[in-house]
Formats: structure tokens, C-alpha cells, sequence
């Protein structure tokens, strides 16, 4: 390199640090920080070809969407104003439309779904795009540099294919891809290289220009060509120095690079940016379930992974803002006063959460500390910028604080009778510590909240020591509890002993008191913590939150000294908020208990009565149909009548309902309605005269009446005339069952019913005869088996009757005439 | 007299005739099991009232007058939801258990329906008690 090609580097590099130098990399301060009532947001977006295999579906337009409702939800809330942009690049770039949030956002919308058919550029020029952001804030004299933003959607590669496009003369006068492509680092962080038409690199500009960049980055991985693949190889490195380098690198700028993996991600990408674009910081969404400090929070939005799922957000139980997929809160008089905020999701979960939080830090007691002292304490509080009571600092689980004193890191931990933080502070001292206390938000990508740097008083006496109660806090009824004060002196191991009397409580309602252990006086050395019994009381029983505060006076007596000395005066104790609560009444919890758990069985057991009777309801007739063959009875054995064989003409519509089905013969099936929910699913099917059978059947006998299941695919009835000598078989079969089912069936009933008339005849004789008849009996006429006539034989089933532990095994061959 | 016809006679019409299995020959149908999805039902209600009755005990409920929506949200899926899920369950099971091609698998499906519904239907009485004793404190 020669000399001259140094001098440049050199001063390329001091121009490029001395924004750095001139002031830290600020795109993490809040444009509200800044005074920002106006956001410049400029939206470009890749329309490279690219996006035909990294984002088929388009969703980058869904994602630029989301921007939009973020950027103009947040806006609605907060009053404050958004100017947008929407800029496309690829072998070019240019604005396309520029519009004011909220108020247009239609025309937004409409703006960015003209990018779905914007996907046919040949090159994707970064330079062209950041040079691009450049000019149009350069627009905009008097902009504050925080407020200015560029919301960068691209998939991931600088590509130069279109050597023709007529804009790469803005920043290159060479016509051959490689060095365009090669050059690419040089233009983009400098030192410019040769052939560049730039006045200085971009990063050096954005430097000057101020504004921020925050990039969306599309890498699906394996949807690239191989082309793209070796690009982004090429562009990555350049890309990450500028917005994820380090910040000493004068090519970083201010912003951030967030990394999309697949297509389906941009909605929550954009979102987040649009976020980060109007100075709001990721909060762990965790955090809202519990109830987060609404003193704290200046502005809150949170995303529904549902998009159409309604998303609230609400203080103490109270709806603040709502919307769907989305809740935006900016309470535009300040953070409030008091309270806790939840997030509610509907049909989903909280996606991201994104918040400006604002805290400060402030001394509790007496900023002072005893000279002499081994050790002394200084207490702190973090208060949301919205808290004015007393009380009413952050815990915790939602901030962290940190000390140095004298320039060094010094102890901080959390005093949970005081419920401040406190600061540990070795002594002897000759000169007053310079203490500087921070504050940040836990869970919260934000800054930390400014530095608190009490003027601390070096005294020739201690402090007033802190005094805290430690105890029940929560009170049932008329009755005592018990706890004790506990008194922390602010300096300890001095050598001297303080005195701490205490004085009338004052308390609210009026049936709450303190007692305390007599004398009201305690003396104790200041060597470490001591304690007086208390108690509190209440005179009868009532719901509400009560209030104590306790004042006390201190006194200090010296190492070898008979005398004593007054320090801090009146101090007070004030008691953490006590809860009154009326005492639960056996009989009454008893009573309502079971209420509800009656209501809850007669509910279900209601639920269950109506299944059951719609069960019990008969299968559709209109999808069903009867055919009807005529029988004879022979020497007691019923037989097909001649010529019965079944033909499709002779089916029939059933007549009838759910409730009843009229067959011919005066056959009926009738469904039935009950009130026990845990009854048989069964029907009657009732003849009119004689008898039937029924297959399937629940009952055996062939009888007036016989039980039916209540739902069946197939279902005949044998029914004999009064006279016994002949009858009908009816086969009730679903529309379109093949003739060989129904023939089947008519013989498989006729079979059933002749082996129940057997066995039902057999049975009678066996009453009637000796025990050695009956053996003669038996010998004679072998008795048919007892056949219970059941589902199983249904003919369209299989016999698959060993896994149903309901239904009996299928009986042996009866000996009846078989077709 | 004209004999019937056999099962399948070319001059019987062209009728759809019923699948029948390879082994017996005989018309073969599906096995049918116990309906899955009420028994989903029944373990979601369970879960989500041990769930839900835990959180109402993180946050007191019933330690003051005011009423706990988990509290509330336990009993509901416990004892409402859980055993609705049951009544389904039965009713869904007995329409199958007439049709004789009903099995029940090896991990017994209704004794589950019946000890997860018994459960929470206990689980959500613990959330009753957390609401009687919020209103028995007014």
C-alpha cells in the first residue's frame, strides 16, 4: 500500500470513528427518550427474484403488514405521529409511497400488498437501498437522528446480475460482476475502492446522517440456489460488521440485524421491528402473566400467537386496550399511578411483548453514614415513574439494582422488611462516598434507567436505624397475630447502643391496632439487627386492607458515654398493607361446596338423560327399508312359505318416525323415553296379535312384546297369527343392503325363533315331569340348546363375539331346515 | 312351487353385495372401539383443573373473600366439563357396544374414561372448595 493510499485509510478511519467518539451507538435509547412526537420510519423491501424460492408465499407482504398495524397501533395509543415510507430496491430503489400512521393506514396496507408481484429484479443492491435511505432522510432537515429509522426486509444475499441497471452508476463506474460483487465490503465500511463513484462509504454516511438500521433477514436455509448460497457467503461478513460488529468497528452503525429462518417467522420479525422502530424493548412475556408494575410502563404492546385471537391487556382487572392479535397500551398522561398489568391471549399465547419502561431510582431514609462506623447502610428504592405513594416500589422480580461506591462495585441486596434494596458501606470514613445507584428492568432488553447519585451526609452520629415489621400480613377474623419490629441500625459496629421508642401506632380501619411488648423502649448495641415482639390485633372481623404506621424516635449513646443523642428525629414505621379477612364459616363452605358439586353432577347427569334419550331414539326410517315373506308353521317348526323368495321391488318405505315404526301385520317398533340416565339403550317391539321374535333382540322369548336394541343396521321380525299356523317375517334393512343379507337374515330369525319355541317348550315339560321321566323325556326328544337370541347373530356381522364381553357365544347348529 | 333363488344367482339383480371376511366367509365388519374423543375430553378437563388448581393455590385463592378465576376455571374443567366428558363417553360407548364387533383395547379406554372423570371431577371439588370459602368470607 503506498503512502498516499494510507493517509487515506487513516482518515477514513478517523472520519469514521469520530461519530462514535462524538457519542455512544444510540439506537437503543428511546425515540420517546428523545423527544421523538414524530417517527421517520422508512420500510424497504427486497424485490429481488430470489424471494421466488426464499418466499414463495409471499409472506414478507403479511410481515410488512404486521409492520404497519404495529407501527400504527402503537401510534393510536400513544398520540404520537408516524411518517412512513415504503421503498422497494432491487436494480433499483425507490420511494413508492409515504404516508402518516395512524391515520393512513389503509394506504399503506394497499402500498406494501403491491410487493407480492415485486419479485422479478435481477440484482439485490444493498447499496443502492442504504443510499437510498440516505437521500430520503436527508429530506428531512431537523429530524432528530433517533427518531429516524429504516426497517430493512431482504433475503439475505447482494446480488448483481443486471450489469445494465442504470443505478449502479451512483456508486460504481465498473461493468463487470465480480469486482461489483467483490467490492461490495469496501463500499459498504471503506476504505472506497477503485472505480467507486460514492463520496465517502455508506456506513460513514449513516454515520453522519444518524439514523438506525434495522434489519429483517430472511435465511431459509435449502431453499436457495447454489448461486445465492456462495452470495450470502459473500455478503454475510459485510452485512454482520455493519449491524452486528463490534461497536468499536467504525463501520458499525446504529441498529441491529434479527435473523428469520423461515418465511412463516416475518409476521413476529416485522412486528418486533415496528417495535423497536418506535424506541419499545422486548419484555419477557412471562413476566404479565404474574401482573407486571403498571408504575413502570410508559407504553406496552404485545402479539397474540393467535392473529384473530382477541389480546387485551388490563390494570387490576380493568381492560385498558384490546384488539385482535394484538394490544397496544400507551397511557397518555404517563405510566399510572398504581397497579398491576395482565396480558390476556384468547385461543392463544403471548407471542412477543414489547415495552418502554421507565423507573427511577431514590433514596429510603436519611441518605447518611456514620463516620466511625465499621459498616453502615444506605436504602434504596426503584420506583415506576408513575408511583407517588409510599410503598409502592418495584420488587425484585421485576428490577435489579446496582451500587459502586467510590467508583467501586459495592453490595446491593434486597431487605425484605423494608422492602428496599441496601447498600452495604464499610467504614471508618473521613470523607463523604460518592455513591451511584442503577437501576434496569429485569427481563426487559432495555436500557438501564438513569443513575441515581444521592448526596450522601458524613455524620459525627449514625443514622436513624430502618425499622420494619416481620410478620403476618394477612388476618382472619377477630383475632391476634403475632410478629416482632425489627431494627436494623443504618451503622453498625460503632461501639454504642441505641435506644428506639416507639409511640402511638396509627391505624386504619379503626379495629386494627398494634401491641406492643412493654416498655415501648428498647436499648440494644448496634453490633447487629435486634427485634421488639409485637402484635397485631383486630377488634372484629371484616374484608379490606388495612394501614399502620408506628412512629418512633432513636437515641445514640456513644462508646463510654452516659449521655445520649436524639438522631433523625420522628421516624416511621409503615407496615406493609395488611389484608383483613372475615373468617371462612364451616357450615357456609360446607354448604356452598356441595352446591356446587350437586350442581355439577346434576349438570352432567342432565347432560347424560338427554344423550340417553336421544340414543334411545330408532334409527332414521327414511334411510331404512322393510320387505315382508310369508311363513308357515309345520309340526310346530315355522318354514319359509313356497315361492317367498325376496325380490328389490319388494321392498317398502317404513312408515313411522324415531319415535315408532308401523310394519306390516300389525307389528310396531316403538322407541321409548326415560329419566335414568344409566338405563339400556332398548326399544319394544310389540305385535299387535299372536307373537313374534325379533333378531337382533335383547330379550329371549318370543312373546307380544320383546325388547330391541335401540339402534341396529338390520333388524327381523317373526311374527305368528294368533292361530299359530301362520305369520309373516319382516326384515327392516338399510337402504341398498344386498338381497343374500336379507334372504340370510329371514332364515338365521326363522332358525332363532324355532330354537327358543323349543327350548321354551322343553322347559315346560321338564316342570312337569319326575326327574327319571325327565330322563326318558330327554332320551326321547333331545331338547334343544337354550339359545338366547342376540346381536351376535345378526347375519351382516362377523363372529367376533370373544371381544365383546356383553355378548354370549353363539349357540351350536340348531336343528332346524336350513336353505 | 318355484325354489328360492341362491345367494348369487346372475338373475338376481345387480346389488352391491357385503364385504365378507376371508377367513369365515361370513360378512365381515369393522372392529369398533371406545370413542377416543370424549375420553380425550376427559383427561383435558383433568389436566387442565390440576393445572389450574395449583395456580389458584399459588395465589391464595380462598385465603381472602375474592373470588379466584382459576378456582373458579378448576371446578368448571374438574367437576363440569370432566364429567360432561363422561356422560359423552358412556353414551358414545353404549351405541358401540350394541354392535358385535365391539372391542376394547388391551389399555382399557373406559376404565380410564371412569378413573380420569372420578379424578377430576375430585380435583375440581377442590376448586368448589376454594370458591365456597371466598364467599363464605363475604
Amino acid at each position: 500500500m503506498n503512502r498516499i493510499a494510507r493517509i487515506s485509510v487513516l482518515a477514513g478511519l478517523l472520519l469514521s470513528v469520530l461519530p462514535v467518539l462524538a457519542g455512544p451507538l444510540d439506537a437503543q435509547s428511546s425515540p420517546e427518550a428523545q423527544g421523538c412526537r414524530t417517527t421517520n420510519v422508512l420500510l424497504l423491501i427486497d424485490q429481488s427474484q430470489s424471494l421466488q424460492d426464499t418466499d414463495p408465499s409471499n409472506l414478507r407482504v403479511t410481515g410488512a403488514e404486521e409492520l404497519i398495524r404495529s407501527l400504527a397501533n402503537s401510534a393510536e395509543a400513544s398520540g404520537e405521529i408516524v411518517n412512513l415510507a415504503i421503498a422497494g430496491f432491487g436494480e433499483g430503489a425507490a420511494v413508492e409511497t409515504q404516508v402518516t400512521l395512524p391515520e393512513q393506514r389503509d394506504l399503506a396496507k394497499a402500498s406494501v400488498d403491491q410487493f407480492a408481484a415485486r419479485n422479478t429484479d435481477q440484482n439485490t443492491d444493498y447499496v443502492l437501498a442504504l443510499r437510498l435511505a440516505l437521500d430520503h432522510f436527508s429530506t428531512m432537515p431537523g429530524v432528530l437522528p433517533a427518531c429516524s429509522k429504516v426497517v430493512w426486509f431482504t433475503d439475505g444475499a447482494y446480488s448483481i446480475d443486471q450489469l445494465d441497471a442504470p443505478d449502479l452508476a451512483k456508486y460504481t463506474s465498473s461493468r463487470n460482476k465480480g469486482t461489483i460483487q467483490s467490492q461490495l465490503g469496501d463500499q459498504i465500511c471503506g476504505p472506497l475502492p477503485d472505480g467507486s463513484t460514492q463520496d465517502r462509504s455508506v456506513s460513514e454516511a449513516i454515520h453522519l446522517a444518524g439514523f438506525s438500521v434495522q434489519m429483517i433477514d430472511l435465511r431459509v436455509e435449502g431453499a436457495e440456489k447454489p448461486q445465492d448460497r456462495n452470495e450470502r457467503a459473500q455478503t454475510r461478513p459485510v452485512i454482520d460488521r455493519l449491524l452486528d460488529g463490534d461497536p468499536a468497528d467504525p463501520c458499525r452503525i446504529a441498529g441491529g440485524r434479527v435473523e428469520a429462518t423461515a418465511a412463516s417467522d416475518l409476521a413476529t420479525k416485522f412486528f418486533a421491528q415496528g417495535q423497536l422502530a418506535l424506541g419499545h424493548f422486548e419484555l419477557d412475556c412471562n413476566l404479565l402473566a404474574s401482573g407486571y408494575p403498571a408504575t413502570m410502563v410508559t407504553a406496552l404492546a404485545v402479539q397474540n400467537s393467535n392473529v384473530d385471537g382477541r389480546t387485551e391487556l388490563l390494570i387490576d382487572g380493568e381492560s385498558k386496550a384490546g384488539g385482535q392479535g394484538f394490544a397496544n397500551y400507551s397511557p397518555a398522561s404517563g405510566p399510572a399511578s398504581s397497579g398491576v398489568i395482565t396480558a390476556r391471549a384468547a385461543s392463544g399465547t403471548l407471542k412477543s411483548c414489547f415495552a418502554d419502561l421507565r423507573a427511577t431510582v431514590a433514596s429510603q431514609g436519611d441518605a447518611a453514614v456514620f463516620a466511625k462506623a465499621g459498616r453502615s447502610y444506605l436504602y434504596f428504592k426503584v420506583n415506576g415513574t408513575g408511583a407517588i405513594a409510599d410503598g409502592a416500589g418495584v420488587t425484585p422480580s421485576y428490577a435489579a439494582l446496582t451500587a459502586t461506591v467510590n467508583g467501586s462495585a459495592s453490595a446491593v441486596e434486597w431487605d425484605e422488611p423494608s422492602r428496599s434494596w441496601r447498600l452495604t458501606i464499610n467504614g471508618p470514613l473521613t470523607v463523604a462516598p460518592v455513591v451511584v445507584a442503577t437501576a434496569r428492568a429485569v427481563g426487559w432488553q432495555g436500557p438501564e434507567f438513569a443513575p441515581f447519585s444521592p448526596l450522601v451526609d458524613l455524620r459525627n452520629e449514625p443514622p436513624a436505624p430502618q425499622v420494619a415489621w416481620k410478620g403476618p400480613t394477612t388476618v382472619e377474623g377477630k383475632t391476634t397475630v403475632d410478629g416482632e419490629l425489627v431494627i436494623t441500625p443504618a451503622a453498625l459496629k460503632t461501639g454504642g447502643e441505641l435506644c428506639v421508642t416507639f409511640q402511638e401506632p396509627k391505624s386504619v380501619p379503626d379495629t386494627l391496632s398494634v401491641s406492643l411488648a412493654e416498655p415501648r423502649l428498647i436499648c440494644h448495641s448496634d453490633e447487629a439487627p435486634f427485634s421488639l415482639p409485637a402484635s397485631l390485633t383486630t377488634s372484629s372481623s371484616s374484608n379490606g386492607t388495612g394501614q399502620v404506621t408506628l412512629p418512633y424516635t432513636t437515641e445514640y449513646r456513644p462508646q463510654g458515654s452516659t449521655s445520649e443523642i436524639d438522631i433523625g428525629g420522628v421516624q416511621e414505621v409503615v407496615f406493609p398493607p395488611v389484608v383483613l379477612v372475615k373468617p371462612a364459616d364451616a357450615t357456609r363452605v360446607a354448604l356452598i361446596s356441595g352446591a356446587l358439586l350437586i350442581l355439577s353432577i346434576v349438570f352432567s347427569l342432565g347432560i347424560l338423560v338427554a344423550l340417553t334419550n336421544r340414543a334411545l331414539r330408532l334409527p332414521d326410517p327414511t334411510k331404512f327399508r322393510s320387505v315382508s315373506v310369508p311363513l308357515e308353521v309345520a309340526d310346530g317348526v315355522i318354514r319359509r312359505a313356497a315361492d317367498s323368495g325376496v325380490r328389490p321391488e319388494d321392498f317398502t318405505l317404513i312408515a313411522g318416525d324415531r319415535g315408532k315404526y308401523v310394519l306390516p301385520d300389525g307389528v310396531e317398533l316403538r322407541s321409548r323415553k326415560t329419566v335414568n340416565p344409566f338405563t339400556d339403550l332398548s326399544a319394544k317391539a310389540v305385535a299387535s296379535s299372536g307373537v313374534i321374535g325379533v333378531v337382533p333382540a335383547l330379550s329371549r322369548e318370543v312373546a307380544p312384546r320383546v325388547t330391541i336394541p335401540s339402534s341396529f343396521d338390520q333388524l327381523t321380525v317373526v311374527a305368528l297369527e294368533t292361530t299359530g299356523l301362520t305369520g309373516t317375517a319382516t326384515v327392516v334393512a338399510k337402504k341398498g343392503a344386498s338381497l343374500p343379507m336379507v334372504e340370510g337374515s329371514i332364515d338365521d330369525a326363522i332358525e332363532r325363533v324355532n330354537t327358543e319355541r323349543a327350548s321354551a317348550s322343553n322347559a315346560a315339560r321338564r316342570l312337569m315331569s319326575s326327574v327319571e321321566e325327565e330322563g326318558e323325556s330327554v332320551s326321547s326328544s333331545p331338547p334343544a340348546p337354550s339359545v338366547p337370541i342376540t346381536p351376535t347373530q345378526t347375519p351382516q356381522s362377523a363372529p367376533t363375539h370373544g371381544s365383546n364381553p356383553k355378548m354370549p357365544p353363539p349357540p351350536p347348529p340348531a336343528p332346524t331346515r336350513r336353505r | 312351487m318355484t325354489p328360492p333363488l341362491p345367494p348369487h344367482s346372475p338373475s338376481r339383480p345387480n346389488l352391491p353385495a357385503a364385504p365378507r371376511s376371508r377367513a369365515t366367509g361370513r360378512p365381515y365388519s369393522p372392529p369398533v372401539h371406545p370413542p377416543l374423543s370424549p375420553l380425550a375430553l376427559i383427561m383435558s378437563s383433568l389436566a387442565s383443573a390440576a393445572v389450574l388448581v395449583f395456580l389458584a393455590r399459588g395465589q391464595h385463592a380462598g385465603d381472602t373473600a375474592s373470588l379466584s378465576g382459576m378456582a373458579f376455571g378448576a371446578w368448571l374443567a374438574g367437576s363440569v366439563v370432566g364429567l360432561v366428558g363422561f356422560a359423552w363417553f358412556r353414551d358414545e360407548n353404549l351405541k358401540r357396544q350394541l354392535r358385535n364387533t365391539y372391542s376394547e383395547p388391551i389399555w382399557k379406554p373406559v376404565l380410564m374414561a371412569r378413573v380420569g372423570a372420578i379424578a377430576a371431577w375430585v380435583i375440581g371439588s377442590v376448586g368448589a372448595y376454594m370458591i365456597a370459602e371466598a364467599v363464605a368470607r363475604r
